[in-house]
């Protein structure tokens, strides 16, 4: 069974190492505007969490693309952008309902969390083990079910199905 | 139970989505897509990057002969529809070859508005949509110093972005007084007008363009109904698009403005299904009916189709219009329901701007509940506010984070 990466949101503390980690291993320098994983802040509430692809199944960027740039790995189950098809239009960052592709400023392609192979970078340098990489248990997958559903009601697709 | 025949007319985004979710569903079924194109599926959206050389021609090509050979697609090339008949359960093409169907999908697209000015045969003087044209272009640009685009919307803004790109010198005439006028709001036409005036376009506004003239060869000229001039070694047209139901004549089939559809993109004949840009269908937040000329909903049109072509029933909860393009860089994007009514009691607005970093970025909101938005310079959220449409879900249009900051705040806290 493939890895995904899991977020523990109780357990982030915002230091948005995670994004320096990213964007260093993809793009070579320290920027977060670069990194592929975002921490968002709640700072009324003390809440943080990382966010980054969720890898869909039914992905509306692949779907969507019109340079059938995005193709999902069959190893790692990461949605990989072919770079040299990818022509920038940002077609993807419109479509994806969860905000996780973006055209990067250095390349003008676009950017996505690839699992950096099966062997994701946040996750090592994550110092408070808020980002795991492992296989998902019922309760994760219970939870990742649950935010597809509250999004799925908004998905570009939305299938209804009659009963 | 014998072998279902779907037949589908049209190679484009919504053609090849339905064709796939048709195997998909029916592994058994024969599948045959007509076209009037010669050529494999490609992408139209990406003429404007293959004709300043970004991608090469292959690049535009999103399926090849072996797709069609593995989903066992069969492939009617290079030929147009001349008819077709309902209740005969068959069309008619041009050659006369008839093809019958059992269920059947029109995604013939759209086709390039002409306007009515004298003297488009000339040489130099094309549309941009097909692959043909940007062959035609690419060669007319070899010896190109100055452009004319006519027309200011979509496409028009993807051609001069491709003249200019190609060191053309462009100028745009457009009837309409500003740019973009369908998806952006006044402001926003002029913030991204000024953009492009400051980097060299000349704009022709709220004129006419009334004939072009050849002289010595291949230069012309384009007279404007005030009496000005304008010379020009290219011409685009990019006057919008209409649903292309050439194959209309004395069909019982319901068609107004494009194929009329229901919700399961069903037409009055319930073998008959429409999608993509052809397909009349309704607009989500309007509750209209209306044709979207967008990729995006021509794929996900045609997927719906092609799943309900396989006898399920799944209903297509309406399109929502989203635009992205770029202009000489400037990424703009619009969401939804950007030219509400302001004046109205219940639509709040909230603008964002720094003309310093080029960015503007315009949120409307009816009741509470986000419903379009217009992003240029900052576009990187453009998902996450479709999201919050389609979700309905209510905002604070006065939070200071809905400013440059993104909205994924908001959406992971739904999330949460």
């Amino acid at each position: 069974m493939k890895k995904d990466i899991i977020i523990n949101p109780e357990k982030c503390v915002a230091c948005r190492t995670c994004e320096l980690a990213c964007s260093l291993a993809k793009t070579g320098e320290c920027n977060p505007a670069e990194a592929r994983i975002k921490v968002v802040m709640f700072d009324e509430e003390a809440f943080y969490t990382p966010t980054v692809c969720f890898q869909c199944q039914e992905a509306w960027c692949a779907q969507t693309c019109p340079a059938s740039a995005i193709t999902k790995d069959s190893r790692t189950g990461a949605l990989l952008v072919d770079r040299d098809k990818c022509v920038g239009c940002r077609m993807c960052t419109m479509i994806c309902p969860f905000g996780q592709v973006f055209v990067s400023r250095q390349t003008g392609k676009s950017s996505k969390c690839d699992l950096c192979s099966g062997d994701p970078i946040c996750v090592k340098f994550c110092p408070t083990g808020a980002i795991a990489f492992e296989k998902s248990d019922a309760l994760q997958q219970g939870r990742r079910k649950r935010v597809a559903k509250n999004l799925m009601r908004s998905s570009p697709l939305e299938i209804k199905e009659n009963s | 139970m014998a072998k279902k025949r779907h037949v589908i007319i049209g190679n484009g985004a919504a053609g090849i989505s339905a064709a796939e979710a048709l195997r998909a569903e029916d592994p058994q079924a024969s599948i045959t897509v007509v076209s009037d194109e010669p050529h494999a599926a490609y992408s139209k959206v990406l003429l404007h990057y293959y004709i300043d050389s970004q991608i090469p021609e292959k690049g535009l090509f999103i399926r090849s002969d072996q797709f069609y050979r593995e989903l066992r697609i069969e492939t009617v090339l290079g030929a147009k529809v001349e008819a077709i008949r309902p209740d005969e359960q068959r069309i008619s093409l041009d050659d006369g070859t008839q093809i019958a169907f059992d269920t059947l999908l029109i995604a013939t697209g759209s086709l390039p508005h002409v306007p009515p000015v004298d003297g488009l045969e000339s040489a130099g003087v094309s549309t941009m949509w097909t692959l043909a044209d940007a062959r035609g272009i690419r060669r007319v640009l070899k010896n190109s110093r100055a452009g004319i685009v006519i027309g200011g919307s979509f496409v028009g803004m993807q051609a001069l972005d491709t003249l200019a790109r190609r060191g053309v010198r462009v100028s745009v005439v457009d009837v309409a007084e500003r740019i973009m006028p369908n998806i952006l709001d006044r402001q926003g036409s002029e913030v991204l007008r000024s953009f492009l005036a400051d980097r060299g376009v000349a704009f022709f506004l709220g004129v006419q363009s009334d004939r072009i003239r050849v002289s010595d060869g291949r230069k012309k000229k384009l007279a404007l109904t005030d009496g000005r001039e304008i010379s020009a070694d290219i011409c685009i047209l990019a006057a919008g698009a209409r649903p292309n139901i050439g194959f209309a004549a004395n069909t019982p089939l319901r068609i107004n403005r494009g194929v009329v559809v229901d919700e399961y993109l069903q037409s009055n004949y319930p073998n008959i299904f429409a999608a993509g840009d052809v397909a009349e269908v309704f607009d989500r937040l309007s509750g209209e009916r209306r044709v979207f000329g967008l990729w995006s909903t021509a794929v996900a049109q045609g997927a719906i189709a092609g799943m309900n072509m396989a006898g399920k029933k799944v209903a297509y909860p309406g399109g929502i219009d989203i635009n992205t393009t770029a202009v000489l860089g400037l990424p703009v994007m619009t969401i939804g329901r950007t030219n509400a009514d302001e004046s109205a009691e219940n639509i709040t607005v909230k603008i964002f701007q720094d003309p310093g970093k080029r960015i503007y970025r315009k949120f409307i909101l009816k009741d509470e509940k986000m419903v379009g938005a217009i992003l240029m310079g900052h576009v990187d959220d453009g998902g996450l506010i479709g999201s919050l449409i389609r979700s309905e879900a209510a905002c604070d249009p006065l939070q200071s984070r809905y400013s440059m900051g993104s909205f994924r705040h908001r959406l992971n806290y739904v999330i949460r």
